[in-house]
């Protein structure tokens, strides 16, 4: 019976006893209205401590911005937080490493932006992105992978704050770290359309593309075989995948968005969209398909490539969702479209130490 | 004197009170949310949200089912404004090898781990139904209520999620 290994599966998934206590404690001890306290001391000690061995002090007397933000989406995070503060400037914006958690071979890094004190320009001003341009150095080698999320725009410091995740090959070791960015995109924007999928193809030809990248909820082997990917060459060992075979790329628009195709095949309603020449702008689609009861869902996975448009490179995405045909016809699309105006190169790098820190 | 002392027995007197509703809905309200937002870390965020909710707002409950409707709807609320977050509607978009595992959970078998992870591909809306039909055999009716859906949306999403369940668990029996 499908109930009763649902609810062996679930009765094993309990609040942890000390979560439980800490909660109960709390209760007892009367510090229900402000959760916020529960963190401070950590940090404020944790702050000390960054005090005896850092170039510059950090300020304890008062819970950063940052942390706030960041108690606010994440307590669990933030309680983790080892405060840094340490700046450095490079074509008029100043970031700082406000704090960073290191365990094991992955770090969470708080970001912040914000134009330098001697800047007349006014390029921190909203939304922004490090556009892939960053790394976290321990001296043995840099981070791999990574993600960075703009968290937001607090408009009284003037502050675009982010959160970086980094992921090494080895365990974090070196009391001495190295973060570095390259490039900010300024002036983000986004804009929600309709995506029309009433012109939905049923044949549609594909060819093979080589793909700069591939993810989603779905694993591949979920997938039927036509949309899985295909061995790379002995000259190019990157995947390659059968994409649909839409609009070409020299007549889609260099600087905005463009629908390529849209088809369903072997159960999977596929969706192309060209980005233009992406360089300086970041343009990305978050697809959403609507059924008849509103219910709306992102794609279960999407690949990436790009391809040669004279000088240029246009980037392509074509999202996959597994969807029975019979259905089809009660769904809507939409998607929020994300550009970005000002793409700002600069040299941004700032050393700190985490000795006598409780890694 | 006396009042303060007065004050001081209706303050432990409502500690205890806290304390036993804390202790009775806890695993209730954490499987939800971890059936819900899928990793501990925000499963733990949520579960202090909910209580601290019911502690600022003390309702007054009229019964056993009262009180655990009120707390599997502010479960399931808390949880649609963890969602709302930009930050996490990002966090959705990462590759599923980022989500904790069922596996990582003690005490679960292969087989339940390979279930738990399966819910957890599921979108958001059937996940609900999928826990409150299954786990706390609520009627379809009672699902609407604490989803605040209507009786025929809640339906669907059970008819549809148990399909996809279905599908992702190779055909299992539902």
């Amino acid at each position: 019976m499908f109930e009763s290994r649902y609810k062996e599966a679930y009765d094993a998934i309990a609040p942890s006893q000390e979560l439980v206590e800490n909660l109960i404690g709390r209760t007892k001890a009367g510090n229900i209205k402000n959760k916020r306290n529960r963190f401070v001391p950590k940090v404020a000690a944790a702050a000390a401590a960054v005090c005896l061995v850092t170039a510059v002090p950090v300020c304890a007397a008062q819970v950063p911005v940052f942390y706030r933000i960041v108690e606010y989406l994440s307590p669990a995070l933030a309680d983790q937080l080892v405060p840094i503060e340490e700046s450095c400037t490079s074509q008029g914006i100043t970031m700082q490493v406000e704090a960073i958690h290191l365990e094991g071979n992955e770090a969470e890094i708080i970001i912040s932006m914000r134009d330098a004190d001697d800047s007349t320009q006014d390029l921190v001003h909203g939304e922004m992105d490090l556009y892939d341009s960053y790394g976290l150095s321990d001296y043995v080698s840099d981070s791999v992978i990574g993600g960075c999320h703009f968290l937001t725009y607090d408009a009284q410091e003037d502050k675009a704050y982010f959160q970086v995740t980094v992921r090494s090959d080895h365990a974090y070791h070196a009391e001495k770290l190295k973060f570095r960015a390259r490039a900010v995109l300024c002036d983000k924007s986004e804009e929600i359309r309709d995506v029309d999928l009433s012109g939905t193809v049923y044949d549609a030809k594909t060819k093979l593309v080589t793909l700069s990248g591939s993810g989603g909820l779905m694993t591949e082997e979920m997938l039927p075989d036509s949309l899985r990917k295909v061995s790379g060459t002995s000259e190019d060992p990157r995947p390659r995948t059968n994409v649909i075979d839409g609009i070409a790329a020299a007549d889609c628009a260099a600087d905005d968005f463009t629908v390529t195709g849209i088809a369903y095949q072997d159960g999977v309603l596929r969706v192309q969209i060209c980005m233009g020449d992406n360089w300086e702008s970041d343009r990305h689609v978050a697809l959403f398909l609507r059924d008849s009861d509103g219910n709306e869902r992102h794609s279960d996975r999407s690949v990436g490539w790009d391809e040669e448009v004279g000088d240029a490179r246009y980037v392509f995405y074509e999202d996959y969702y597994i969807e029975d045909i019979d259905e089809l016809s009660d769904y809507t699309m939409y998607g929020i479209f994300y550009s970005a105006e000002t793409l700002i190169e600069g040299d941004w790098n700032v050393t700190f130490r985490l000795d006598g820190i409780d890694k | 004197m006396d009042s303060m002392r007065r004050e001081k027995n209706v303050k432990q007197i409502k500690t205890a009170f806290y304390e036993e509703v804390i202790r009775r809905n806890s695993d209730m309200v954490y499987r939800l949310a971890y059936a819900l937002v899928k990793t501990r870390d925000d499963a733990d965020d949520i579960y202090q949200e909910v209580f601290l909710r019911y502690m600022q707002n003390e309702p007054d409950f009229q019964n056993a089912e009262h009180e655990k409707a009120w707390f599997l709807r502010v479960t399931v609320n808390c949880c649609k404004n963890f969602w709302k977050s930009p930050w996490i509607r990002r966090r959705v978009a990462m590759e599923q090898k980022e989500i904790e595992q069922g596996g990582m959970i003690p005490g679960l078998s292969d087989d339940s781990a390979a279930l738990v992870d399966a819910v957890k591909r599921l979108s958001k809306n059937y996940r609900v139904v999928i826990h409150l039909f299954y786990y706390e055999e609520l009627s379809i009716g009672e699902i609407a209520a604490v989803t605040n859906a209507k009786a025929s949306t809640v339906r669907t999403r059970l008819t549809r999620a148990r399909r996809q369940l279905g599908k992702i668990l190779k055909k299992e029996e539902i």
